[in-house]
């Protein structure tokens, strides 16, 4: 969305606009989903969670300073959104599926690879897409979270070491080692490199 | 390559869009990059299914309306505070009028209604299903009262009926 058009989105959706909001949601709801689906792991909590920023937006968009780029802004939304949901998995882990095929928890053999968020298999037929989501889960939590926000949240350097309060150039390191170590799994080694 | 913390700063400002010039081996890191970064970048996308933005619009739409219902509810609220204060001080002025200078050692019959409690029960019984109806009797009331002033008997009846709104003292 342009510049002009987007203040211009968020200034009517702050005035209590629906349309304002249903742009929105438009505009960065696939992005949203991306995310919370590459994060999760799970097509339902991508799904509630899409519905749930949409809440957090409605509550929160009146604090909205539009000096600052609205992209990040809704992005840091989306992983507290991420954040409360892994906390919410680790005191109460959802019941456990040997299958991958099964969405309804975690697979047992994520459980007890380690205590590392449970990224699993969705229910998504595609190979590709499995691979992809293992691939994800053997990332450590931070570069993961690092790698999705630039992706999805189209963070700048800056904004993500602001947000895990580290230096540009670790920021960087972090996000290309990530990528690197994705690449790698993804063609089928073992991306320890 | 490998790049030392400083380089990688470099390279991170540069790729943010800030103004700094990289040597030909930081470029060469900084495209290798971009080029990582386009790669896995498109087997991440995934597009939402259709009940997926679905769900997020009705739930959209529920939380807006959410809202609305309240201010109504408020805007009401206050309408009804509004007109209930106006009784108060229409039912005050008359007992003043009337009652205001009591025989010596009798106390005026107002002494014994303070006004807080007036006004504390009249807002106790503004709940929200109530509201409506609490608003069509008091602008009845209200209506009853620029027309005709009600008798020192209808007063009295309308005070000892209110079941514990009205402390004796």
């Amino acid at each position: 969305m342009e510049p002009q058009q987007l203040r211009a989105t968020i200034a009517l959706a702050q005035a209590g606009s629906a349309e304002g909001y249903q742009v929105l949601l438009e505009a960065y709801g696939p992005r949203l989903y991306g995310y919370f689906l590459r994060a999760t792991g799970r097509v339902h909590d991508a799904e509630d969670m899409l519905g749930e920023i949409m809440l957090r937006l409605v509550g929160g968009l009146k604090h909205y300073d539009d000096r600052g780029r609205f992209e990040p802004w809704l992005f840091r939304i989306a992983a507290n959104l991420v954040r409360d949901h892994i906390r919410r998995l680790r005191t109460k882990p959802p019941p456990m599926s040997l299958s991958a095929a099964e969405d309804s928890g975690p697979r047992l053999a994520d459980r007890i690879a380690g205590d590392e968020p449970a990224v699993d298999a969705p229910m998504v037929a595609a190979e590709s897409a499995e691979k992809l989501h293992e691939a994800l889960g053997k990332l450590d939590a931070k570069t993961r979270e690092m790698v999705l926000l630039r992706h999805f949240g189209q963070m700048s350097f800056r904004e993500i070491a602001e947000m895990f309060d580290c230096p540009m150039g670790t920021a960087l390191a972090r996000v290309h080692r990530g990528l690197r170590r994705l690449r790698l799994l993804l063609e089928g080694k073992n991306g320890t490199g | 390559m490998e790049r030392d913390e400083r380089q990688d700063d470099r390279i991170a400002r540069w790729l943010d869009g800030q103004d700094v010039a990289l040597t030909e081996s930081e470029r060469a890191e900084a495209m290798g990059f971009v080029e990582a970064e386009r790669s896995v970048g498109r087997r991440l996308d995934a597009a939402p299914p259709r009940q997926a933005m679905d769900r997020a619009r009705r739930r959209l739409t529920a939380e807006l309306a959410r809202p609305r219902r309240r201010h109504e509810q408020r805007a009401r609220l206050i309408a009804v505070a509004a007109a209930a204060a106006l009784i108060l001080v229409a039912v005050a002025a008359k007992l003043m009028m009337d009652y205001g200078s009591a025989p010596v050692g009798e106390a005026p019959v107002y002494q014994g209604i303070p006004i807080e409690t007036l006004v504390a029960a009249a807002q106790q019984s503004v709940a929200d299903d109530e509201i409506d109806m609490l608003a069509g009797e008091l602008s009845q009331l209200q209506a009853e009262l620029v027309v005709s002033m009600p008798s020192d008997d209808d007063i009295w009846f309308q005070l000892n009926d209110a079941p514990g709104d009205v402390p004796e003292g």
